[in-house]
């Protein structure tokens, strides 16, 4: 239930929590603001688009609920994309269920175009 | 957590700054200042690396494309570091020195009373809206850098300032750097990493609390070495520099620097849970940590501490000037119903008030956490420190 929770989170809340998380292993002169925070966690999503490709593209659990849009097709969805975040790994310490969250807002249909044809 | 390469650490940092995609209120002149500052640093940084056999885990030190004020330092896949520096941070110091030099010799002294055991919800709101590319931090890049410029085309200020706002954000990047800097000397990182699998018998808050005090404490000494040397060295090569001027303009600039950090946050109480102390208590470690740093004669102590004093007084008096004109709404009007604050939280009280007793007291503190937390760092405890 805690991993739904990230579905009814806006971007901005999905992406300060990844950049708090990015920022975890780094010193900084004094705290980085939120809007910091949010800015990196978007340059971070945009540099990991290709593994976060990988990940999510090649998933037949994914492909066969993508195109759902009542709630329990999202909620299904977000557990498809967790697992295959999961499976692919090497996201550290990025939240995966805010990751997986963030993916839906962003579009699997944009992110897997392959999945259309 | 996997560790980023350069280009990708530099690419979520915002990407490196060039002559070419630097913002428009930064001159050609100001660009190439601000990148020696940073090359003659890299250099002393080295030097001191060197001096403790550490030469190899050197990195770079990138001027980063973002408007953040906050320096940032990351460990890179080949045990080497790469220490980050916004624009935001010179950018926002020279805007903010010239706002403040304006007052420089015609301080009203005026007082503003608050408290700092007053917990004032929303204070964020009390920032007039031309100041608050100075003291908040909640616009991305574009709308920062407009608004900044604008900022920065309305102040009007005697030309004769330049050299003063130049050696202010030199030496403020020398200490903002140094600070993240003392992070990869003192062995920062190791000691993380090693807190994470093994109980050090300290808790992981106050660990990391610690080495951000530890690390203001090296960035003092580090400033203040940086500083006499290149005084030393401008003297040798027969230029007029001094350092007493310096030492007021280092103890005026980092000043400056903890009035800008947090300046919404201006409640004592409101650092139990953060990696780092109120401004006011930052400020007095810094003055504290390089009064200790001078090995020098009696009389240059002596002189450390009146320039330094004059410099910090010099920059409060001058800060409060600025409360005052934001006050009169020179800087634009509060939303109906909000209150007036003081724009920094550097609210002094009186000499053994409850304020400087608790300064002190928090002080004192932080000095006894850096105790604990140099005993597990080889580079104090072998004795390889500068």
């Amino acid at each position: 239930m805690e991993n739904l929770d990230a579905l009814n989170k806006s971007v901005d809340e999905l992406d300060l929590e990844i950049g708090r998380a990015l920022s975890f292993d780094e010193f900084g002169s004094s705290e980085a603001s939120d809007i910091e925070l949010i800015e990196r966690a978007r340059r971070w999503f945009e540099i990991n688009l290709d593994k976060l490709h990988g990940a999510v593209c090649e998933s037949e659990a994914i492909r066969e609920h993508f195109s759902g849009i009542e709630a329990q097709k999202r909620n299904e969805l977000l557990a498809a994309i967790i697992d295959a975040l999961l499976k692919f790994g090497g996201f550290g310490t990025v939240p995966i269920a805010s990751l997986a969250a963030r993916v839906i807002h962003y579009g699997v249909e944009r992110l897997c175009p392959n999945f259309q044809k | 957590m996997n560790q980023l390469s350069l280009e990708e650490a530099l690419r979520l940092a915002g990407g490196a700054i060039t002559a070419n995609n630097k913002p428009n209120l930064i001159s050609a002149n100001q660009y190439l200042d601000m990148v020696s500052t940073l090359d003659s640093l890299g250099a002393h940084f080295t030097e001191i690396l060197e001096s403790a056999d550490l030469a190899h885990i050197g990195g770079p030190l990138v001027l980063t494309n973002s408007p953040s004020f906050s320096c940032s330092a990351k460990v890179l896949p080949d045990g080497s570091f790469a220490l980050f520096v916004p624009m935001g941070v010179p950018a926002r110091l020279r805007v903010l020195a010239r706002l403040l030099l304006r007052f420089w010799g015609k301080e009203s002294r005026i007082r503003v009373v608050r408290s700092v055991f007053d917990n004032i919800p929303n204070e964020k709101d009390s920032v007039p809206p031309q100041l608050r590319p100075i003291f908040l931090e909640e616009l991305t890049s574009d709308p920062y850098w407009n608004e900044l410029n604008k900022l920065d085309e309305s102040i009007e200020i005697d030309g004769t300032f330049e050299t003063d706002v130049r050696e202010l954000v030199h030496l403020g990047l020398v200490f903002m750097a140094s600070h993240e800097f003392s992070h990869v000397l003192h062995g920062h990182f190791d000691l993380m990493s090693r807190a994470r699998t093994e109980d050090l018998g300290i808790d992981q808050s106050a660990l990391r609390k610690g080495m951000e005090v530890d690390a203001d404490a090296g960035a003092s000494a580090i400033a203040m070495r940086v500083l006499m040397k290149d005084v030393e060295s401008a003297a040798k090569s027969h230029l007029d520099v001094s350092i007493a001027t310096g030492w007021l303009r280092l103890a005026y600039v980092v000043t400056l620097i903890f009035a800008v950090t947090d300046s919404h946050r201006k409640f004592a109480y409101g650092y139990q849970q953060s990696y780092y102390n109120h401004p006011m208590v930052r400020c007095e470690l810094f003055f504290s940590s390089a009064t200790k740093s001078i090995s020098g004669s009696k009389e240059a102590k002596q002189l450390w501490q009146k320039k330094s004093t004059e410099g910090w007084m010099k920059c409060v008096f001058a800060l409060n000037d600025l409360t005052r004109e934001a006050w009169s709404g020179k800087y634009g009007n509060l939303p109906d119903g909000v209150p007036h604050a003081p724009l920094h939280a550097l609210l002094y009280g009186a000499g053994f008030g409850k304020t400087d007793l608790w300064t002190l007291e928090e002080m004192q503190k932080s000095l006894s956490l850096v105790n604990k937390i140099r005993a597990f760092l080889p580079i104090f405890t072998s004795r390889k420190m500068m």
